[in-house]
């Protein structure tokens, strides 16, 4: 299945009415001068159905007003991992201390996709960011989807992923380093879910490639043997160059992504250093794929 | 006659058989023609025959064919030289099916040890069809149908990167144009699907992009040579070994290049259109 990016701007849907620029790379619209409290919850969806990714520079949000700015925009889910603000139960703050070497989510994923119903949307605020370094990197999962050849398209569009919590978030999992310094609740449950590998987009209905190297554990009817490789390419394949974006925070910088057609990779290059981001997460609904039917349809 | 399984995949001795009564008895031929495509390879120790008998041996399985790189012997020039000496050492190194870059490659293989090193050299088989098998169902259904190009050029890159190689390889280069076969191949005789790609000959799957067709020719060529699908051979002066090159690829260990090794091979026609 093959579908234009039509990533241009539209003039019927308000948003484009914006003074947007976009990142360099294929995702992303950054909005400058405005405070995002401002913007109805509609344009914001519908700009980030356009750009997968929408960043808003100079916002004044403490725990509070972000929680209910995302209330807003979706129903805001706690994060099993990591232990919340004490004063605002949905708020994670993501901290890298001068002295940690580990950063967490440091390597390229879709967020949580180990749950049945991932996050659709996860927001993310700059409190504290090093002098340089501590970029984020987001790639176009439609694009690395629609970069592949049919007839490995066409095999994709069958397969399923047991996609799991524990290769990250078990002390002695494969990609343990990438839950970081996070003071977090490492006796949360493990979880696992099998989601399809090409997932059709609720809003846009675009397949998109979603797995990842550190949540998928193996394609469902293969071998982890099998798996593995395929893995590994499909990861590699899907994050170069030419479908990634790079966002450079600075404190008050606001970023909302799509996880359901998106990796992300934050930058581990700033130690000696304080990074302080506070996060939350907002419901998803169970992936599907190009073998289901649509449910409501 | 005697077959002892020599692993749990493949291979198998044949103990009481002398190669030039089966090279004149029809019957006793039959029966090791039977145990080649029952384990795909087998071995014969202590075969003192001369080449000529070898040759009308191996006539018997069906047509001879030559190799563009190899010397004969005077007598019995369907009889291929294989030599490797500390001079000239061999550069085969890599897992492969012969000669898969011809549209009809050879069908089987025959080796009959000549000069063997003190210690070392020992080939190694794997078993194409029981690598096959061991595939998950969607990784059948993904390499069934495909099919893959396979080039001389590619085999035999590093003798042409030498000084004088591409000269000397010029005739054979032009005689053998890159050929199409497909991934997934029927075994004629014993109907069994085999995987038909290997890492000396073949350079990609169509129909998938350069990085895709390399990633999954990679995991398939690790597959087939797991452990659990080969055996091993420790050549003994006058050993002679058998295999089926549709159903097997092999391993030449080059443990012994201080030493000289002669080997004669015989190879016979395979068919085309697999």
């Amino acid at each position: 299945m093959t579908i234009e990016n039509t990533n241009t701007p539209g003039s019927t849907s308000g948003w484009a009415a914006l003074p947007w620029s976009r990142l360099d790379g294929p995702v992303g619209l950054e909005l400058a001068g405005i405070d995002v409290r401002q913007l109805a919850p509609e344009i914001i969806h519908a700009a980030i159905a356009e750009a997968q990714l929408l960043v808003f520079r100079d916002q004044r949000l403490d725990p509070l007003a972000l929680t209910e700015f995302a209330a807003r925009l979706g129903t805001p889910e706690q994060y099993p991992y990591a232990n919340p603000l004490h004063d605002a139960p949905y708020v994670v703050p993501i901290i890298k201390e001068p002295e940690d070497r580990a950063n967490f989510g440091g390597d390229w994923h879709t967020d949580t996709s180990y749950l049945e119903q991932p996050p659709a949307f996860t927001l993310l605020l700059a409190v504290e960011t090093p002098p340089t370094g501590g970029d984020t990197l987001f790639a176009d999962m439609y694009g690395a989807y629609a970069a592949l050849s049919p007839r490995l398209q066409e095999w994709l569009d069958t397969l399923a992923a047991r996609n799991v919590s524990g290769m990250v978030h078990d002390s002695g999992g494969a990609h343990a380093a990438v839950a970081g310094a996070i003071r977090g609740n490492r006796a949360a449950k493990a979880a696992e879910a099998v989601h399809p590998v090409v997932r059709v987009h609720p809003v846009t209905g675009r397949p998109a490639l979603y797995l990842s190297r550190i949540h998928s554990e193996h394609f469902i009817g293969l071998t982890r043997e099998e798996s593995v490789p395929l893995i590994d390419y499909l990861q590699n394949f899907a994050v170069r160059p030419e479908r990634c974006s790079r966002l450079r925070w600075a404190p008050g910088t606001l970023a909302i992504w799509d996880n359901r057609c998106l990796q992300h990779y934050p930058l581990n290059d700033y130690h000696g250093h304080r990074r302080e981001m506070h996060r939350i997460i907002l419901a998803g609904e169970r992936p599907r794929g190009l073998f289901e039917a649509p449910r409501d349809a | 006659m005697q077959v002892r399984r020599a692993a749990g995949a493949i291979g198998a001795f044949i103990d009481d058989l002398d190669l030039a009564r089966a090279a004149r008895d029809s019957g006793l031929f039959a029966e090791l023609q039977q145990a080649l495509y029952t384990h795909e390879v087998i071995f014969l120790r202590d075969q003192r025959i001369t080449p000529i008998e070898y040759q009308s041996l191996a006539r018997r399985f069906g047509t001879i064919e030559g190799h563009p790189a190899y010397d004969v012997v005077a007598d019995a020039p369907d009889v291929q030289i294989l030599e490797s000496t500390p001079e000239r050492p061999s550069k085969i190194e890599l897992w492969h099916t012969d000669m898969t870059f011809r549209p009809a490659p050879p069908c089987i293989t025959l080796l009959h040890g000549q000069v063997i090193p003190p210690c070392g050299g020992d080939t190694l088989w794997a078993s194409t069809t029981a690598a096959y098998a061991a595939l998950s169902a969607p990784m059948q259904h993904l390499v069934e149908g495909l099919t893959a190009v396979h080039d001389f050029r590619h085999g035999f890159r590093e003798s042409l990167a030498e000084p004088g190689g591409a000269e000397r390889l010029a005739g054979a280069i032009a005689a053998n144009p890159p050929v199409r076969h497909p991934v997934v191949r029927i075994h004629p005789h014993t109907g069994r699907q085999a995987l038909y790609v290997n890492r000396l000959f073949t350079t990609h799957i169509e129909g998938l992009s350069r990085h895709e067709s390399d990633a999954i020719l990679e995991l398939l060529y690790r597959h087939v040579v797991q452990d659990e699908f080969t055996v091993r051979l420790n050549w003994q002066p006058f050993t002679v070994a058998i295999w089926d090159n549709r159903s097997t690829q092999h391993k030449p260990v080059n443990d012994y290049l201080s030493y000289h090794r002669r080997m004669h091979r015989i190879t016979i026609a395979g068919e085309a259109d697999l």
